[in-house]
């Protein structure tokens, strides 16, 4: 019998996303990012809808709330190799305007409310998405059903089929939450028009889409090694969270530790959304980068386990 | 390694969880047909021994060669073994169907062929009637006997059956049992029971193994060689005097008596093996006036086993 | 041996149920009462302080009519009781009291929130329509749930029992 590994692959897959459907866990996931999704959205549209303040008056705030939020991101990542103030000396070499100039492309030329609403995402996102993934292998090895699979597949096809069936879900669960919102937006607010919309909706899509990877990567990678549902839900979150918060508490002590930050997309995610298509390819190819890393660890991994 | 006869082959095999050592310089080799029997006593090793085959578990240090692949988990084998777990369940949330087809899609069977092969097992198995259900449904009997028709789905070339028939009515296990040697004829079967009498009417070749040691493997007849056992029905009550006399023979390690029957364990290892053991008993019956009305072979391989086990057991103790 | 063989998932989309139910449980008391005191500020018989009575105005005049928010408030009654219901359906795995009666359950809250949109005017919402939109994803996923993921798991139970 031959043994084609990209069918078993796809089959891992397909059974992968049928089993979360039916799951409980996976149920909670589905019904989780949706709502929460849609709720970020929401709280972004109120203001404008019920007309609690102006458009103009919104680009203006968010404008510069972003712009302060990118000068964060961005200057810390640069702040090492420069001793003096680097805030001063960014401005004085005049890359504060480039900020100025993103978060223009963000609020003024681009949908506004959309990217508002992708942008919250970006935060919330990689926090949501280890429920779509901590049962992923922790589950079947908990109760030894994986015993049933070993015999007929390898376990590379095993991880990879349920890597791809969690992203493809996932995928597919912000492909709904951005088309909703912008249906939404180009009937309910005038100001977005639908030509407007739909580009910049298959840009930010492109965005999370490849934010997902390295964070679905990470899930597995933590169901892979603990065989505990629970625990793996826990190290995935943990790691999620934890890493920025000690990286900024680190930071303090001794500045390089705040590169810890790096050890997952936190550092440079934000360029996902850059009016840059070089950053934007180079933060899409560190997000694969990420994600390899992880996914390599969780092949490891289960290739050794005693299952 | 001799691949074209031996469809397993096992070499300096040794495993440890952690300090505890489970398995100690295990070598054995066994047919490409046939069904062996894996004994030995609780704890003994038995189902590491099983997992290691079957893949579950990494090969420390030693070889297992699997039907030409130098490790159990090769790619080439995928496909090629059927393996019931022993704490292994199914998936609580898809339907028992659901789960056997996307084995056998696994295998490369689809579409109709795949539903007909899941019908058909399920009927072999007894379980057709819950083909639907999901499989936290099933009683531990039923589990057990999905686990076998799992096994089965496809057409493997070696089957491991961990305690198949363990908690099994008999009619149920004597079901399993036939699906055994139905299979058996074409593939190798590796079954571990606790059942020696059920095992020595199903297996060609055993292997027993205590303490983390195979003490003995081979065919039936070569492990219980040494060790046989007879029933003898006399047509008068056995008495006390009787079984001295027989008790007394070169041939008789021990013997023990109910009623109007004799159990009588031969030593078969002398120079002209059962045969004589045999002839001096038959001889001596005669002599006593008490002749031997009905003498069939009881359960030998249970005799074996409880022997090399205590020897194993008091070489341990001493060592 | 396990009392039933139900999927997780379907043990979830029953409290998801039993949470909206009681959501739009809520809101359907809020429709009969505003109905009720909108009728008293029509006829002049209710007494409301200067503030409420002024917003009570100001929903007439976007020509709120008591009728509209009754014809909401039996349709989140028939949500609310239906879902209900389904719940101790869905748990059972029967076909009729979970799969069926869930769907009208569905079909009722999506026509609640879809009216509620339509009818009634922002100021009565206190929110954005994204969040009535929001709750349009329960009865849609809902229905999807009970008619692709757990059709069979309904149908092979009805045959089982």
């Amino acid at each position: 019998m031959m043994h084609h590994p990209a069918r078993h692959i796809g089959h891992h897959a397909m059974m992968m996303m049928t089993h979360s459907m039916r799951s409980g866990a996976g149920v909670a996931f589905i019904f989780l990012t949706i709502i929460i999704g849609l709720s970020l959205a929401n709280l972004t549209v109120t203001p404008v809808e019920l007309e609690m303040i102006t458009v103009e008056e919104l680009q203006d705030s968010s404008a510069k709330f972003i712009g302060v939020a990118l000068a964060t991101a961005t200057l810390r990542a640069s702040g090492g190799d420069d001793n003096s103030d680097s805030l001063t000396s960014r401005m004085e070499t005049g890359d504060l305007v480039d900020l100025g100039m993103w978060a223009r492309y963000l609020v003024v030329e681009n949908p506004m409310l959309l990217s508002i609403t992708v942008l919250l995402l970006g935060v919330v996102l990689p926090l949501l998405l280890p429920l779509g993934s901590f049962t992923v292998i922790s589950g079947d090895v908990q109760h030894r059903t994986v015993r049933y699979l070993l015999p007929r597949t390898t376990r590379s096809s095993i991880l990879l089929g349920r890597w791809l069936g969690s992203l493809i879900l996932s995928w597919a669960l912000i492909l709904f939450l951005i088309s909703s919102v912008v249906i939404y937006l180009s009937i309910m607010i005038p100001s977005e028009s639908l030509e407007d919309l739909i580009p910049w909706g298959g840009r930010c899509f492109l965005a999370l889409f490849f934010l997902t990877i390295p964070y679905v990567s990470l899930g597995i990678l933590c169901s892979a090694t603990f065989s505990a549902p629970m625990v793996a839900l826990l190290a995935a979150i943990g790691a999620t969270v934890g890493i920025p918060l000690l990286s900024l508490s680190l930071q303090e002590a001794w500045e390089p530790l705040g590169n810890l930050l790096y050890l997952l997309p936190w550092g440079y995610s934000h360029q996902l959304l850059s009016p840059s298509m070089e950053n934007f390819f180079e933060a899409s190819a560190y997000c694969l980068g990420h994600a390899a890393l992880f996914l390599t660890l969780a092949l490891l991994k289960f290739r050794r386990a005693d299952l | 390694m001799n691949t074209k006869t031996h469809s397993i082959h096992i070499e300096g095999l040794e495993h440890r969880f952690g300090d505890k050592v489970a398995l100690s310089d295990i070598n054995w080799q066994l047919p490409e047909k046939g069904i062996v029997g894996l004994v030995g006593p609780n704890g003994a090793g038995k189902t590491t021994l099983f997992s290691l085959i079957a893949g579950f578990l990494r090969v420390q240090r030693g070889k297992i060669g699997i039907l030409g692949a130098d490790s159990p988990n090769h790619p080439s084998l995928v496909g090629r073994m059927g393996v019931m777990p022993q704490d292994a369940i199914f998936a609580k949330d898809i339907s028992i169907f659901d789960q056997l087809l996307f084995l056998m899609k696994l295998d490369g069977i689809n579409g109709t062929r795949a539903e007909n092969r899941a019908l058909e097992i399920m009927k072999r198995v007894g379980l057709e009637k819950e083909i639907h259900r999901g499989a936290s449904i099933l009683s531990h009997g039923m589990g057990k006997r999905l686990g076998v028709a799992q096994a089965l789905l496809g057409s493997p070339e070696i089957v491991l059956l961990d305690e198949p028939t363990a908690g099994l009515d008999p009619a149920n296990a004597r079901q399993i049992r036939e699906f055994m040697r139905e299979v058996g004829k074409n593939a190798l079967v590796i079954v571990s029971s606790h059942n020696l009498l059920e095992l020595q009417d199903l297996i060609d070749e055993v292997g027993v193994i205590v303490a983390g040691k195979l003490v003995a493997s081979g065919t039936v007849e070569e492990v219980t060689q040494r060790d046989r056992r007879f029933e003898v029905t006399f047509g008068v009550p056995v008495t006390p005097e009787m079984l001295v006399q027989v008790d007394q023979l070169d041939g008789v390690q021990s013997a023990n008596y109910d009623g109007f029957q004799m159990s009588i364990d031969l030593d078969a290892s002398g120079e002209n093996g059962l045969n004589q053991a045999l002839l001096e008993l038959q001889q001596k019956l005669v002599d006593l006036g008490t002749p031997a009305y009905e003498l069939r072979e009881g359960a030998s391989l249970e005799q074996a086993y409880l022997k090399l086990t205590s020897d194993t057991q008091h070489t341990s103790e001493e060592g | 041996m396990a009392v039933n063989d139900r999927p997780g998932g379907m043990t979830a989309l029953s409290v998801l149920n039993g949470f909206f139910a009681l959501g739009v449980g809520g809101t359907t008391i809020q429709r009969f009462v505003a109905s009720y005191e909108l009728m008293a500020k029509m006829d002049g018989s209710g007494r409301f302080g200067r503030r409420r009575g002024q917003y009570f105005q100001s929903l007439l005049d976007e020509g709120l009519t008591p009728l509209d928010l009754q014809i909401l408030g039996v349709m989140g009654l028939i949500a609310t009781i239906f879902l209900l219901v389904s719940i101790w359906g869905i748990l059972k795995q029967s076909n009729l009291l979970g799969r069926w009666l869930g769907t009208i359950g569905g079909v009722a809250l999506a026509c609640f929130s879809v009216f509620s949109i339509l009818w009634l005017p922002d100021s009565f919402l206190r929110g954005s329509g994204l969040s009535i939109a929001r709750q349009m994803f329960f009865p849609v996923f809902l229905i999807f749930m009970l008619h692709v993921i757990f059709r069979r798991d309904f149908l092979n139970n009805r045959q089982n029992s």
